[in-house]
């Protein structure tokens, strides 16, 4: 039979098809900050460590998700390639380099309530998730400002009580309905964020925020603005 | 006769192929019709949850009316805050617009919160005034009315005639569009109009109308234009290198405290400047250049901050708090006069930790609440505030007289007690004119951190 049957083409097609929505039905890796790994290290982190550096060509073992001998071998090869500390620990460099956020080590600061707020560092990850998502491409002194908003907020009677609760308010935020606050914030975002919590309020007591050059509803207008800092307004 | 059957695997193939996909699509459409129904069940209860809570508050509300007795009402009111914590979470959990929650959520914050603060006025043994009566028995008569037209909504939601889901999409669409929603799903205009009728609450809590309404306190000196506001930049700017240097023409900034922005180039970063229109004061300063390795210590960061804010006359103004992070040292200070320190009056300043560059500037606490004040002498010795607090400090560390701010920015003269329970630092403020317990901190050491308490 010389002629190919174009049932094996509709078969072909329709495999294809069947493989591809599975593949985008996979859910994708939280990219979370991640811990500091070595050897003996295990779990989805080290997962992800061993997938990232297989795409790369570093790694040919099991993702297995221990940190055996040879996922060692791959990141010190890893290491020595990218001029980093050749010591088989992904830390915050490797992480970097690797294009993660690295959890970091210690704990921040519980501070005195005398002064105002206060830096669990969960607040300060929250703030920089919503400031990469609202506002990576903003001037700092905006991502500054988006996080001040929030914390204004907190203290409204008119909003939620809590960090949590404003940045999950139905629909209060775009990119945490879309799913863009689940990315890893950058430095730059954590600064920001932390400068915030620290009393830094740009807005001098913003409660809202939007891009004039976006579809907004119209009764955002008229609220009192304070100031414009990049693509976004600033209302009280 | 030989019949060519090379098609019926194809075909076989094909069928199983197209009735796998069609499996699986209909997975997945069970799987999101099940995520709706979810969804649909955790707003619906949110929404039950809410009127409930408001029920009890009123009914609630009524009983503490009628109570006579101060110990009973203290029960009474913390239970009224209680409930209407819960009503303003579950409320600010359903797919509504901003604008359509935010007067009942302020009702809500606010009638809890003043409920609170007169459960700690009857803890303190006085009881309600009349006016205090009046405004329980007006928060009531809307809590009814806010109630009445729940309940309305409530009959729809049970009925099914409400579809949450749906709603998170309209929302959605309204808050995108220009258009007002022409049909909304759920009415709570008519709360909102009904609530722009509440009177101002003011009382000894942290939602009190006052809070917004404050106006700045600590602005000295004659309004400034906006030219010599900007001439007066350059002072501002900590190690600002000859090569490179030029000011933005300013905008206005429309907050509590008049002020202009500048934006500021320099070799040494981009700096965002505050500048208040009355006075010409620093309101805040920000620049977000790299920062490298630490060379100076944090004494030497301390000490350069001081120095800088005493040069733009910030003075008297003692550290009380710093942590490094990243190479950045985040450094809090607070007034002090005739060995007071004033809470209130609050300046976080930045540095650099690679060359000692003041980064970051925020004086708004301090421009909002620095006055003249007269402090009369503390009625409670040291030694008893000491003794006061050695009941349940094992280890005394410093004793000091601190002004504090309430969480209503009431201001508090105390005896300011540190010590230690086991490992466990704590800080005892105790009011130096009567000897109660204002206020209890718990101090957390860690590597980037250190107090200067």
């Amino acid at each position: 039979m010389k002629r190919r049957s174009p049932y094996y083409i509709v078969a072909g097609i329709a495999l294809l098809l069947i493989v591809l929505a599975l593949a985008l039905n996979e859910p994708e890796a939280k990219t979370v900050a991640q811990p500091t790994l070595y050897w003996g290290s295990r779990g989805s982190s080290v997962t992800l460590l061993q997938r990232k550096l297989a795409a790369w060509g570093y790694y040919d073992g099991r993702i297995d998700g221990i940190y055996g001998s040879d996922t060692y071998r791959a990141v010190l090869d890893f290491q020595r390639k990218n001029r980093l500390r050749v010591d088989g620990i992904v830390g915050r460099e490797t992480w970097a380099a690797l294009g993660y956020q690295w959890a970091g080590g210690g704990r921040n600061v519980v501070r005195a309530a005398t002064t105002s707020g206060s830096t669990r560092s969960n607040d300060v990850e929250m703030l920089a998730r919503l400031v990469h998502a609202e506002a990576r491409a903003e001037p700092y002194e905006g991502q500054v400002a988006v996080a001040a908003v929030v914390l204004n907020r907190v203290k409204s009677p008119s909003f939620p009580n809590s960090i949590s609760g404003v940045i999950y308010q139905p629909l209060a935020f775009e990119s945490v309905a879309n799913g863009q606050f689940n990315l890893p914030p950058t430095e730059e975002n954590y600064r920001a964020a932390r400068s915030a919590i620290n009393g830094w309020d740009p807005t001098h007591g913003a409660l809202y925020f939007w891009n004039p050059s976006k579809p907004v509803s119209r009764w955002i207008w008229s609220r009192r603005i304070v100031r414009r800092i990049g693509e976004h307004v600033f209302g009280i | 006769m030989k019949i060519n059957r090379s098609w019926i695997i194809p075909l076989v193939l094909a069928l199983v192929l197209v009735g796998i996909t069609a499996y699986w699509g209909y997975d997945q459409y069970r799987e999101k019709e099940q995520l709706q129904i979810y969804m649909g069940n955790t707003f619906q209860q949110s929404f039950l949850e809410l009127v409930e809570r408001i029920e009890e508050m009123e009914v609630l509300m009524g009983k503490s009316l009628v109570s006579t007795s101060p110990r009973k009402n203290i029960v009474l009111l913390t239970d009224i805050w209680s409930h209407a914590n819960t009503a303003q979470a579950e409320l600010n959990k359903l797919p509504l617009a901003a604008q359509t929650v935010y007067d009942v959520s302020k009702f809500l914050s606010q009638s809890g919160d003043f409920a609170h603060s007169l459960a700690r006025q009857n803890a303190d043994g006085k009881v309600l005034t009349a006016e205090e009566r009046q405004t329980l028995s007006e928060l009531r008569q809307h809590a009814i009315r806010i109630s009445e037209l729940l309940q309305e909504v409530e009959n729809e939601v049970l009925a099914g005639r409400v579809d949450w889901v749906n709603m998170v999409k309209s929302t959605r669409r309204a808050l995108r569009e220009e258009q007002a929603r022409d049909k909304p799903d759920i009415n709570l205009d008519d709360l909102s109009d009904d609530l722009t009728k509440v009177p101002t609450l003011i009382y000894d809590g942290p939602f009190s109308d006052h809070i917004n309404e404050r106006q700045p306190q600590g602005l000295k000196g004659e309004e400034v234009s906006r030219e010599t506001a900007r001439e007066r930049v350059r002072d501002f700017i900590d190690g600002a290198d000859g090569n490179k240097f030029s000011v933005s023409e300013g905008t206005t900034v429309n907050g509590r405290i008049g002020a202009y922005n500048f934006q500021v180039e320099t070799g040494n970063g981009v700096y965002s400047v505050d500048i208040s229109k009355k006075g010409g004061s620093l309101v805040s300063l920000l620049n977000n250049r790299e920062v490298y390795s630490a060379k100076i210590s944090m004494e030497d960061a301390v000490k350069k901050a001081q120095e800088y804010l005493a040069d733009i006359d910030y003075t008297d103004m003692e550290p009380t708090f710093s942590e490094v992070k990243d190479n950045i040292a985040y450094i809090s200070f607070a007034y002090q006069q005739d060995d007071i320190i004033f809470y209130p009056d609050i300046i976080n300043v930045q540095i650099a930790m690679d060359n000692g560059q003041v980064l970051a500037v925020e004086a708004q606490n301090y421009l909002m609440s620095h006055k003249e004040r007269e402090i009369n002498e503390a009625e409670l010795s040291e030694e008893e505030a000491r003794e006061l607090a050695s009941s349940t400090l094992e280890e005394i560390e410093s004793v000091r007289l601190a002004v504090i701010p309430t969480s209503s920015l009431r201001e508090v003269f105390t005896y300011e007690v540190r010590g230690k329970v086991g490992e466990e630092i704590y800080i005892i403020y105790i009011n130096a004119e009567t000897g109660n317990e204002e206020e209890i901190l718990k101090v957390i050491l860690s590597e980037t951190g250190t107090f200067a308490l």
